[in-house]
């Protein structure tokens, strides 16, 4: 609770949560709020410029830009959504069970992810996307198999260095069981320390699926995604290059707005931030 | 009360080489504390005495030997007694939840040990025990001082009514005036409670103090147990040279 009144007082993080909810918002409602359909071709109004039946002007299949940037959400920041929740909930439980039980259990976590790790991620995204075909699914399972082995060590590491405190071992000599140092001492103190990872991290999968959309990897055609529609605005680059910016921004400001949030709820999650010493 | 008998610990060297050697810490070390006794395991600074301590109070195994409490295994103690031994750090700053408020930190550890009084009334008396201002109740502990820090450390550590505490050079990283106080509180406990103690330090004033009996450690190796009152009497070289080591104060 003091975590959230904390970031109540910080201005920039709630205009950055204010923004992020506007946008999850409009993907939610986009068959509301979009004046048009964003998959429906309509050759007449081919690289029609902005008006009041399209805000943001239409692309060179006459598809208007600003429903296909609403729709946009629900792949774009909804996948990075579930791709980030499965990610971090693989690795905090692989990663607690690692740091709390230590031994052989955290030796064979361990190596597994040394494997996993040991691959460039780039590369192993485009190899089991290039074994399972380009598709939505397939880019979300691809980001997991090449993120959980990060998050595991990190989460493992963050449990490792509250299981080291005096307080951890104080609670061990008077008898608490393992589960209730876990649920007292050590996870408040890693749930701060993922929340902000998870939150800085956010930002880098939905680059790495609109890059991969914008590759063809991805995101299919028509299904409106921010990376594609930048893909699709290069073709018309010469003669339109303004058709870039609407997707171009949206990425930027949702990616930066993770990231701000994320150093803010770093500051706000750290105790010592914002009360005075004595 | 404390039975510890031929315990050998080493540990393994770190980094990667075939002739993997292990270094020994502690070297059939034996000794005894009667219960009501405080005792003071004396020695420098690699000595093994943390490392004794951290066998003492269950956080690690020993290789060899046994460590009994009134008779029964130490681990098996612990099962049976949950909250009777308990410690105070060295280290205060990393002994408290920095997220806890002092008055949970002080009745964090009552659960284990059954306590059905009223949490308000009893936080309140333990912190009148140890000296503490009553409204440092709701500070954090960055908000303390260390000396007020470690006084509810040692609220904390009594909040059980254990019969066994470990002092881990509980004095050792205050400030010198802070230290005579805290030590003064513990000298008050130890009047009042009915306790068994074993004060691990590395500078004899301290403990000459407090303990009723003092056992030398270095290299890992007990060298004299010898009662504080014949300290003077002390017949093995090491406890000598730390004797001529105490600086004295003209006044």
């Amino acid at each position: 609770m003091e975590v959230l009144s904390k970031l109540m007082k910080d201005r920039f993080a709630m205009i950055c949560i204010a923004f992020l909810v506007i946008v999850v918002l409009a993907g939610i409602f986009a068959p509301w709020i979009a004046p048009h359909s964003p998959i429906d071709v309509n050759v007449k109004e081919k690289l029609a410029g902005i008006s009041t039946s399209y805000p943001l002007g239409a692309d060179q299949l006459g598809r208007c830009i600003f429903s296909r940037l609403l729709y946009g959400v629900r792949t774009t920041v909804f996948i990075a959504f579930i791709t980030m929740a499965v990610t971090v909930l693989i690795g905090t439980v692989l990663g607690a069970i690692a740091g709390v039980f230590r031994g052989k259990i955290d030796e064979i976590i361990m190596r597994v992810c040394d494997i996993f790790m040991s691959f460039p991620s780039e590369v192993m995204i485009l190899a089991i996307i290039g074994m399972m075909g380009p598709g939505i699914t397939n880019i979300v399972i691809a980001s997991i198999i090449a993120k959980w082995a990060w998050y595991t060590r990190m989460i493992r590491s963050i449990v490792l260095k509250y299981t080291d405190k005096n307080y951890v071992q104080f609670a061990r000599v008077s008898g608490f069981s393992r589960w209730h140092i876990f649920k007292k001492h050590i996870m408040p103190n890693t749930a701060g320390e993922i929340a902000v990872l998870a939150t800085l991290d956010i930002g880098s999968v939905i680059l790495m699926i609109s890059a991969l959309s914008f590759l063809g990897l991805g995101v299919q055609a028509p299904t409106p995604e921010w990376g594609m529609m930048l893909n699709e605005a290069k073709n018309v680059m010469i003669i339109r290059p303004e058709l870039m910016l609407p997707p171009g921004i949206a990425i930027l400001f949702v990616v930066a707005a993770f990231n701000f949030l994320g150093d803010s709820l770093q500051g706000a999650f750290n105790v010592k931030h914002g009360t005075k010493r004595r | 009360m404390l039975e510890v008998k031929s315990v050998y610990k080493s540990y393994s060297k770190t980094g990667i080489s075939f002739r993997r050697g292990r270094v020994p810490v502690l070297d059939d070390v034996s000794f005894q504390i009667n219960t009501g006794e405080w005792a003071a395991l004396v020695g420098e600074s690699g000595s093994g005495k943390s490392t004794l301590s951290r066998l003492v109070l269950g956080l690690e195994k020993a290789d060899s030997g046994s460590l009994l409490l009134e008779g029964k295994d130490a681990a098996v103690w612990m099962k049976e007694n949950r909250g009777q031994m308990s410690v105070v750090f060295q280290d205060y700053i990393t002994s408290a939840n920095p997220a806890f408020k002092v008055k949970d930190i002080i009745h964090e550890s009552w659960k284990t040990a059954g306590g059905n009084k009223s949490i308000h009334e009893t936080v309140e008396s333990l912190m009148r025990k140890v000296g503490l201002p009553l409204e440092i109740k709701n500070r954090y502990p960055h908000e303390l001082s260390g000396g007020q820090l470690q006084r509810v450390c040692i609220a904390r550590a009594i909040s059980t009514s254990p019969r066994f505490l470990v002092l881990d050079e509980a004095v050792s990283s205050l400030d010198v005036p802070v230290q005579a106080q805290i030590l003064q509180l513990l000298h008050q406990l130890k009047a009042e409670l009915d306790l068994t103690c074993l004060f691990i330090a590395h500078d004899l004033q301290t403990v000459a103090y407090l303990c009723d009996q003092i056992i030398f450690l270095n290299d890992g190796k007990i060298v004299e147990q010898i009662e504080t009152k014949y300290l003077a009497n002390a017949q093995s070289a090491y406890a000598k040279r730390l004797l001529e080591a105490v600086i004295r104060f003209k006044v």
